[in-house]
């Protein structure tokens, strides 16, 4: 296990290596650079904007600056002057060493910011996840229990409906219902701010979690019932299921000792997958219900060109997409040693 | 003159036989069978026929327009005046623009699946046959590209070109190609070790010929059911752009950013909510049905099972 694990890893190092180079490329395709938004008045000194552009890199080519970006200019003796002696030595880490550089807007650490919003963002998608599985799963057992039947009928219509409703419009339906109409949940936001923050616990941000809830985890129910049902009936044709069913297991036993544990194992393969995907949903539905997540950060950082932010995101994003992908990956050779040993 | 008289009857015996029909008469007769599939082709494509023609002809018949603002006219509710789904929050007619944004949202969803299917399908094509470090390149671009949240990519291009229609078509299909190009290759990688393609290199064919004749056509049912899915994707993905105003600029309509300012009139637009939605989900929902649809009829070992 431990070898495949090590495999694995190896495996992703190429990946991150890419999502540093795509995010950074289009980082360099954006017209203008931080310097511009910074200096943004007209009357701003040549002198001292070029003074500035040389203290942060600009100035160097974009190799350099991929290479600064990745592994800091601490090593660099900064000629800010201009006059061929360096002045200062570089401050950057680079992101090898967990340093994702400065937000333009906030003047302040891009990682700070990101683990700041990186909670509310897991909270909703976990919660989300837990419903989905919590109802995903017995959805699509009972569908393929009683295939064909107007269960399973109705479960793959809802399946289907669920995957073709986008999340956004059923956030603003289930806003207009339940808030503004019932007035029984919080329209936006995570806890009731006229509180003290002091005395916030996890409980209080619980109503202003359903609604996003209920329309998160709809994708997963669609996705991972439907997932469920087939895995069943692909087990129900196995010739260990005829053997078992041959030598006069009572059905119940087939089912519980056969052919549930054997078609769930490779949902744990759909938790990588489900993972990314509630970080990309999150984007428009912590925009929707204004939740101080991950999603609205990126949003809002786009709207404001603040590009360290963005490219910040982006690469955590795609690392806790991978984590999740190699997590979801060892759960099922945990489970079925045959994925192991292949 | 005794093999002469047989042969006739060898002859008729061969022509009065049936012949079995082809995989493409087959799959087409699968479909025809399939009334739910039937019901929803016809109904994309009335849909699009009517978002495609009708606009300006509705607009002469009632009396409406869809882009002149009308303060006195805002927010009315269907039926009102004339407009017969109400107008929006600058009193332009809904209905109107609903047709006009169908126009902008299928002809995307059209163009940007083609799009992304044709460099999926080339990528998968080359990287499974070729295999090697032209596969690994392709795979390792492949594997990076989808460990970002592609909602993430989109922004952030989006944010750098301020997209146009047009440029969004591109978008989507630079960034949605990935699913049919991996699909795409794990087929042609086990197609590539059967028989009938080791018979046709033996008798000297060319990579390019087996790649457009031989394999091309055996892959042909797995883009059909791609294209399909992934046009209703891609409704919902602009969609959500344009809602968080990140896709089809304003005044240019489109399903999505006709909900862009959805949440100023949660009490007074509800009207402007509802249809929008119901669109873009009946919409998907047809192409999700057809593509399911096909993909039985297309694939004979799912049309068996389920």
């Amino acid at each position: 296990m431990g070898r495949y694990l090590l495999r694995r890893l190896v495996q992703a190092v190429p990946t991150i290596f890419g999502v540093t180079l795509i995010s950074f490329l289009l980082m360099m395709a954006t017209p203008g650079d931080p310097i511009s938004l910074i200096t943004f008045n007209p009357d701003s000194d040549p002198e001292t904007t070029m003074m500035l552009r040389r203290q942060l890199g600009l100035d160097q080519p974009p190799l350099m600056q991929y290479l600064y970006w990745l592994i800091g200019n601490d090593w660099v003796n900064i000629d800010v002057n201009g006059d061929g002696t360096g002045d200062m030595w570089g401050k950057r880490q680079g992101f090898l060493r967990g340093d994702l550089g400065q937000s333009i807007k906030y003047k302040s650490s891009v990682l700070e910011l990101i683990l700041q919003r990186v909670g509310p963002t897991l909270q909703l998608g976990i919660a989300a996840i837990l419903v989905g599985y919590g109802l995903g799963i017995p959805i699509g057992l009972l569908s393929a229990v009683y295939h064909r039947s107007w269960i399973d009928q109705l479960s793959r219509v809802l399946s289907v409906l669920g995957n073709a409703v986008p999340s956004f419009w059923l956030a603003l339906l289930l806003i207009i219902v339940f808030s503004v109409n019932l007035r029984v949940l919080p329209m936006s936001g995570m806890f009731d701010i006229t509180k003290n923050s002091a005395t916030i616990t996890i409980f209080d941000t619980i109503p202003y979690m359903i609604m996003p809830v209920i329309v998160l985890s709809l994708g997963i129910i669609a996705g991972i019932s439907r997932f469920t049902r087939a895995q069943v009936l692909e087990v129900m044709g196995q010739d260990y299921v005829r053997t078992a069913n041959a030598k006069g297991l009572p059905m119940r036993r087939v089912r519980w000792g056969h052919i549930i544990p054997n078609a769930l194992i490779p949902a744990a393969t759909f938790l990588g997958p489900t993972l990314g995907s509630l970080l990309g949903g999150a984007v428009i539905i912590e925009q929707v219900f204004s939740w101080p997540g991950m999603g609205r950060l990126v949003i809002d950082a786009v709207f404001q060109r603040d590009y360290p932010i963005i490219m910040g995101s982006v690469v955590i994003g795609a690392l806790m997409y991978i984590l999740g992908v190699l997590l979801s990956d060892t759960l099922y050779g945990l489970l079925d040693p045959r994925i192991r040993f292949n | 003159m005794a093999n002469v008289k047989v042969a006739p009857i060898l002859v008729t015996q061969l022509e009065t036989k049936k012949r079995s029909p082809s995989f493409w008469q087959s799959a087409l007769r699968g479909v025809l069978r399939d009334r739910l599939t039937i019901a929803a082709i016809s109904i994309l494509v009335i849909m699009t026929l009517v978002c495609v023609i009708s606009p300006p002809i509705v607009e002469n018949v009632l009396q409406v327009d869809s882009e002149r603002t009308n303060a006195l006219d805002r927010f009315l509710l269907p039926g009102e005046k004339g407009h017969i789904l109400g107008t929006d929050q600058v009193g332009r007619d809904q209905f109107v623009r609903l047709l006009y944004g169908g126009r902008v949202s299928l002809a995307i969803a059209y163009f940007g699946s083609v799009a992304g299917i044709a460099i999926g399908v080339t990528f998968g094509l080359i990287a499974g046959y070729f295999g090697g470090l032209i596969d690994d390149i392709i795979s390792w671009f492949i594997n990076t590209l989808s460990s970002i949240p592609a909602i993430f990519l989109l922004i952030l291009a989006a944010a750098i070109w301020s997209p146009s229609p047009v440029t969004l078509v591109v978008l989507l299909a630079a960034f949605g190609w990935i699913t049919t190009c991996r699909l795409v290759r794990a087929e042609v990688l086990s197609l590539k070790e059967r028989d009938f393609i080791t018979a046709v290199r033996a008798m000297g064919a060319g990579h390019w010929h087996i790649i457009a004749s031989h394999l091309f056509p055996n892959v042909l049912s797995l883009i059909i059911v791609s294209l399909t899915i992934d046009a209703g994707t891609l409704i919902l993905i602009e969609s959500g752009l344009s809602f968080l105003g990140l896709g089809v600029q304003a005044p240019t309509p489109s399903w999505g950013n006709m909900l862009t300012d959805a949440r100023t009139f949660l009490v007074k637009g509800v009207h402007l909510i509802v249809w929008p939605g119901i669109l873009i989900t009946f919409t998907v929902l047809c192409f999700y049905i057809v593509g399911d649809g096909l993909r039985d009829a297309l694939d004979p070992r799912t049309s068996r099972k389920s």
